[in-house]
């Protein structure tokens, strides 16, 4: 029984790990059809602001890390996407590439391709002990976060004018332009929430492994990615559910799997995706304006 | 003669330029240092793989995020087929006796690998085919991953994350653009064939294209195993030419640079696969050139790692800002008649 909640505590946390993950691709994608790779290399430049206010107070710290990640996504959509508004969809994906290749890239060049060790205040990673579980009070925040971070965008989505604007533009963008939304600030507030969750997905991780490298973000960007997809492309709460479904079975594959097969994991984790993938090839929630009536 | 360039050259315009421009490419390359020789063969081997993406995902429209397995697939089996038995032995010993007896000549080798290719293809074909654009790319994506894992942990066949080496470097710059010609055929005569038609109706519009009464999976399946065929071929080269390569090489970098070639080329031509991955690939060269730091007279340059990588990927967007549709912007090269009859009016 104690295994059994240790493991639920596990599955938790990196569930809202992936779920914040996802929802800030999914945001991106909603709006303007692009899944936005150099998501990851927002969580790169978060990681490194961490790295040069290492030393200076933590509030400080960590509110410098979420604005630089939102600036930087404000000025990515400014300056990377802008030109390409309305193209076509693989056109997107190879400019986000060719983006975070570029960001990836320039980060070697400033920081070398050595990782960068530094650790956030302890308070991150104390270990908590409830009844017979133990676990640390990273898995607790993890979690608290995500809910909060949902929370406050069913909010602002719900009730804000910015907010119901966005939903608009999610569902129809021409639509939405023609009754008056204007698509610049849609789409920047997009990319500035979007940048607010990678930073905030930057200090999670970094909390958890303590160091940054310019590649730090691929690795998160891919899970993002097919969490948007299996969870139903355009749908932020899909995003949410997928990147759940993910942790979740990423920590059951761990539990269960016999130690022979242990390495082959991500294997198994992936065979899941393409099962899931089958059986509902439009992902868990399904979007019905994003597809062609006949 | 008149009849010759009616019915031949001008209808397969398309083709011949490429097969001149490839032999070009070739030409130019074996003329150069032993370096520029090994350059231009990676070039050769890069087209004979963006050109496998392309028949699949030009064709169909359906961009895979996971065609680098079947190279994946053609590289081991080329290690597999052309390792001398008594390295194989040392490199690989828990092979089965009937595959560490092989030894293959690089012909045979290369069909085996392309038939591998065939095999994986046909085996992912009736659940990919089945699924619509994204959903696709991202299924595939997944059996990369998928076979990355089985190819870094499957240690009697694979060799694990060690690097799997002794792989006879058969590749030669003329085998190299053989094998590319070779592939650049089957992706002409198959794109303008009724199947290749059907498949390009789909990605045009789907709706219009049942309609007509195409079956989208049949159109998409062929293209699929067609291909593995050609990735797979694309492995071989690969493998006999570096000779040594571990399971990373056919995993994220390669697949984001080849689609990076294809739609920089332009995703809806065979000319556009071709050039984007020559274009890429010599841009990669020169700013490595650069990278590595230079002395030209007063100038000096003090090479800095990640910089040839910044400049390419700025190259990508410049080229992407200024030409959307990719340099051949979905276009075939066409016989320059009309230019030359232009010309000619004018002389008169």
């Amino acid at each position: 029984m104690t295994d059994f909640l240790q493991h639920v505590v596990d599955a938790l946390s990196l569930g809202s790990l992936y779920a914040v993950l996802a929802i800030g691709i999914a945001l991106i994608f909603g709006i303007m059809n692009l899944i936005n790779f150099a998501y990851g290399e927002l969580i790169m430049i978060g990681a490194y602001t961490l790295f040069l206010l290492d030393g200076t107070p933590w509030p400080f710290q960590l509110a410098a890390c979420l604005l630089v990640t939102i600036i930087a996504a404000v000025l990515m959509e400014r300056l990377a996407f802008r030109p390409f508004r309305g193209a076509s969809a693989p056109v997107l994906l190879v400019t986000s590439f060719a983006l975070s290749f570029a960001l990836q890239s320039l980060a070697t060049v400033i920081f070398t391709s050595r990782a960068k060790g530094f650790s956030l205040p302890s308070w991150f990673d104390d270990p908590i002990t409830i009844g017979s579980i133990d676990f640390s009070s990273l898995n607790l925040i993890t979690f608290l976060v995500m809910v909060v971070l949902v929370g406050g965008l069913a909010a602002f989505l719900q009730r804000s004018m910015l907010g119901i604007q966005m939903r608009a533009a999610a569902e129809n963008f021409r639509t939405a332009q023609l009754v008056g939304v204007r698509s610049n600030v849609v789409i920047a507030t997009a990319f500035a929430l979007s940048g607010l969750f990678a930073g905030v997905a930057a200090i999670l991780i970094v909390a958890q492994g303590g160091t940054a490298t310019p590649s730090m973000g691929s690795g998160p960007v891919l899970i993002a990615f097919v969490a948007t997809i299996i969870g139903g492309l355009g749908s932020l709460y899909g995003a949410a559910y997928g990147g759940f479904f993910l942790g979740v079975l990423t920590v059951i594959l761990q539990v269960v799997l016999p130690d022979a097969l242990a390495p082959y994991r991500d294997a198994f984790l992936y065979a899941g995706v393409v099962l899931i993938l089958l059986l509902r090839p439009q992902g868990l929630i399904v979007v019905k304006s994003r597809f062609e009536r006949v | 003669m008149r009849r010759l360039v009616d019915r031949l050259l001008i209808p397969h315009w398309g083709l011949i330029s490429l097969v001149l421009l490839l032999v070009a490419v070739a030409v130019v390359g074996s003329s150069g240092s032993a370096v520029t020789q090994r350059k231009t063969i990676e070039v050769l081997v890069n087209v004979v793989l963006v050109v496998g993406l392309y028949v699949y995902a030009g064709n169909t429209g359906v961009l895979s995020f996971g065609h680098m397995s079947f190279m994946a697939i053609g590289a081991y089996t080329a290690a597999i087929v052309t390792i001398p038995e008594i390295q194989k032995n040392v490199l690989l010993p828990d092979l089965p006796s009937f595959l560490s007896s092989l030894a293959l000549d690089p012909l045979p080798a290369a069909i085996v690998c392309g038939l591998a290719g065939v095999v994986f293809a046909v085996i992912l074909v009736a659940p990919i085919s089945r699924l619509g654009g994204l959903s696709a790319g991202l299924a595939m994506f997944a059996v990369l991953v998928i076979v990355y894992q089985v190819a870094i942990n499957w240690d009697a066949v694979t060799r694990g994350s060690q690097t799997m080496l002794g792989v006879p470097m058969n590749t030669t710059i003329f085998s190299a653009v053989a094998w590319s010609i070779v592939v650049v055929a089957i992706a002409w005569f198959y794109q303008r064939s009724a199947a290749g038609l059907r498949a390009r109706a789909t990605r045009e519009d789907e709706f219009v294209a049942r309609s007509l009464g195409i079956s989208i999976p049949k159109e998409r399946a062929i293209a699929f195993v067609l291909s593995g065929f050609v990735i797979g071929i694309g492995g071989f080269l690969y493998a006999q030419f570096q000779g040594a390569f571990t399971p990373s090489a056919f995993f994220i970098h390669i697949t984001f640079i080849t689609i990076a070639m294809l739609i920089v080329g332009g995703q809806k031509s065979l000319a556009g696969a071709v050039v984007g991955a020559i274009v890429i690939s010599v841009l990669g060269f020169l700013f490595g050139d650069i990278e590595d730091g230079f002395n030209a007279g007063p100038v000096s340059f003090a090479g800095r790692d990640g910089l040839s990588d910044t400049a390419l990927a700025i190259c990508i967007l410049l080229v992407l800002v200024y030409r959307r549709d990719g340099i051949m912007r979905g276009r075939e090269f066409e016989w320059p008649g009309r230019l030359l009859s232009r010309f000619k009016a004018k002389g008169n």
